[in-house]
């Protein structure tokens, strides 16, 4: 009886020491996968940052050589962007700068203005502002009398106005109603009546 | 029974059975003495209880392998939260504890020291690159009055000539420039890291260009009541980072090879990518029309009808006049009012060719009249009256070749 169970209790050591043993085996299987994904990772990341440590100093003196560059070439900016921005207030100032409109249109009158040849600029109103989304407008309706010439010439500069170069008040025409005068004679028939609409534009939207 | 025949015999025989019943009379009694007295004791019980104390011999190998799981186990679980404390941040509490290096962090604060650098090469390299292209559109703004000019069809051939000079002379200074603007957008605006935090190098770009956006916002509010114009340059700088068509544009656009409408067509579109003070004019300088132009147009398309429009013939050979012209501009409407006067009967002809001769302009078309009617005589001539309304084209999509 007793050698029957101690025979059992041996039996039974045996089947635990093979349990234990795929036991281990199953555990140096998981470790060992476990651990050789991560050690991958490990290393992965100790290579990054000791080439990073390598990177930093490059990256350092990248810096610096960028900001010398841009340091040496900044008064020149400078210069660039004042010039434009003072440009910018004649042809496209903060407010409507009437008066200043006023004037311009003026001496475009009397730049264009000849005896055998004339501009006249009979009426000049200025309406409401309507502002845009990054602009406003103040809108001029003007009545003019004068030649087909020097109504082209007039057209050229506006069309062509709001260049850095020229100065001119920034404008377009937004609607022109012609009329030619019954003509008596040759030179009668080269006048023209006409009604304009401009649009002058200034900063600040809505 | 025949063998005891003699009675001698039976006699002895006597003898003998009355011995035996004596002898078996003894064992009786010994036997029957034996029922109470045993000579052995009975078998002792075993205390089986007495065995559970006792271990039987152990069994080696079960002892060795007991060992082994458990070092494996041991060392498993060390790897595990060697790794977790290095490769993740569960168990920062450890190294920290220990003030063990911790590789995860380190990479990551050395990945935030090269952002931050290259954060800094980036944002200089923008403000150069804006400062280039301000002065690109400052030189394109001239260029391109100076384009117009020389292709209008109403500029004098002295402005066209001076025109011509000047988009030289700005084609010169623009050269360098859109090469070295083109070669500060070409470097590269991030370095490719070893980051778990992100999945691809496409990412990795994103988040160095929202650095760049960021440290120039940054250092724009920073700087923004001490220097506006810095301020400015900054804020429109942050409208460069990632626009990748400027880049390519800019890459593509051989100032010494592209023609002077080329070049002009090219220039427009820069204008509308870079956002800076001239942005705004270009755009309105894009919307305007030409009227000028326009009314060259309808001068030319009314002499191909009739050949002595321009001049002073109309009272004396009859011909086309024309009384108003109305542009609307937000309708893209032109309204032609006039009259037609002939001394043959061909007005109804005329009209008809005018209609034609403004439905092949290139710049405004859809000319159209369905009641004709005329008065007059052989003598005094016929007139008929002409109002027409043309739908003008889209000037944005004309070519100004």
């Amino acid at each position: 009886m007793f050698e029957k169970q101690i025979q059992e209790f041996e039996e039974k050591q045996k089947s635990y020491a093979k349990a234990y043993m795929i036991l281990c085996l199953v555990v140096i299987i998981i470790f060992g996968t476990y651990s050789s994904l991560k050690i991958r990772e490990y290393i992965t990341l100790k290579a990054g940052t000791e080439a990073n440590t390598k990177l930093i100093s490059l990256l350092q003196a990248e810096a610096s050589t960028e900001r010398a560059s841009y340091e040496i070439n900044r008064k020149k900016t400078d210069e660039i962007i004042e010039e434009i921005e003072k440009k910018l207030e004649t042809i496209f100032p903060v407010n409507d700068d009437y008066t200043q409109l006023t004037r311009q249109i003026d001496k475009i009158e009397d730049q264009l203005n000849r005896t055998n040849d004339p501009f006249e600029i009979s009426s000049l109103d200025y309406m409401n502002v309507l502002k845009e989304g990054k602009y406003s407008i103040l809108p001029i309706r003007m009545n003019i009398k004068s030649s087909g010439e020097n109504f082209t010439k007039f057209l050229h500069l506006v069309e062509n106005s709001g260049s850095l170069n020229d100065g001119l008040r920034l404008m377009d025409v937004s609607s022109i109603r012609l009329s030619f005068q019954d003509a008596r004679s040759p030179e009668e028939t080269n006048m023209i009546n006409f009604s304009v609409l401009i649009n002058a534009y200034f900063q600040g939207g809505k | 029974m025949s063998d005891q025949l003699n009675p001698l015999d039976f006699k002895e025989n006597q003898k003998d059975l009355e011995n035996a019943n004596v002898l078996e009379q003894v064992v009786e009694k010994e036997t029957a003495s034996n029922e109470e007295e045993s000579l052995l004791d009975l078998a002792p019980d075993v205390d089986l209880s007495l065995l559970k104390g006792l271990e039987p011999q152990k069994n080696l190998q079960l002892l060795i392998f007991k060992t082994v799981f458990a070092i494996i186990l041991s060392i498993g679980l060390l790897s595990i939260v060697f790794f977790q404390s290095q490769l993740t941040h569960n168990l920062n509490f450890i190294t920290d504890f220990l003030n063990t290096p911790h590789i995860l962090k380190e990479l990551e604060n050395s990945n935030l020291e090269v952002r931050a650098l290259k954060t800094d090469s980036n944002m200089y390299r923008f403000l150069q690159a804006n400062a280039n292209l301000n002065e690109i559109t400052y030189l394109s703004d001239g260029y391109m009055q100076s384009f117009e000019i020389s292709k209008s069809q109403t500029a004098s051939e002295r402005d066209k000539t001076d025109s011509l000079s000047r988009i030289e002379n700005i084609r010169s200074q623009l050269k360098p420039l859109v090469v070295d603007t083109a070669k500060l957008f070409n470097e590269p605006i991030f370095v490719p890291l070893i980051d778990p935090n992100f999945d691809d190098i496409n990412s990795q770009q994103l988040a160095f260009e929202t650095d760049l956006k960021e440290k120039l916002r940054v250092k724009g509010e920073e700087i923004k009541s001490k220097d506006p114009r810095l301020h400015k340059l900054h804020i429109q700088s942050m409208n460069l980072v990632g626009n990748n068509t400027l880049k390519t544009l800019l890459n593509n656009m051989d100032v010494a090879k592209l023609n002077d409408a080329e070049l002009y067509a090219q220039l427009k579109v820069l204008n509308k990518l870079v956002v800076n003070d001239l942005s705004i004019i270009h755009d309105i300088k894009n919307s305007r029309i030409k009227w000028s132009d326009i009314i060259n147009e309808i001068d030319l398309k009314t002499m191909a009808v009739d050949l002595t429009y321009s001049e002073y013939f109309y009272d004396l050979k009859g011909g086309i006049r024309y009384t108003s012209y109305e542009f609307d501009k937000n309708q893209r409407k032109i309204s032609i009012v006039g009259e037609i006067m002939r001394y043959d009967t061909a007005n109804f002809t005329m009209l008809a060719n005018l209609i034609d001769s403004f439905n092949t302009s290139g710049l405004f078309g859809g000319a159209e009249m369905k009641s004709f009617s005329k008065s007059g005589s052989v003598e005094d001539g016929y007139k008929s009256g002409v109002r027409l309304n043309l739908n003008l084209f889209d000037h944005t999509k004309l070519n100004l070749n």
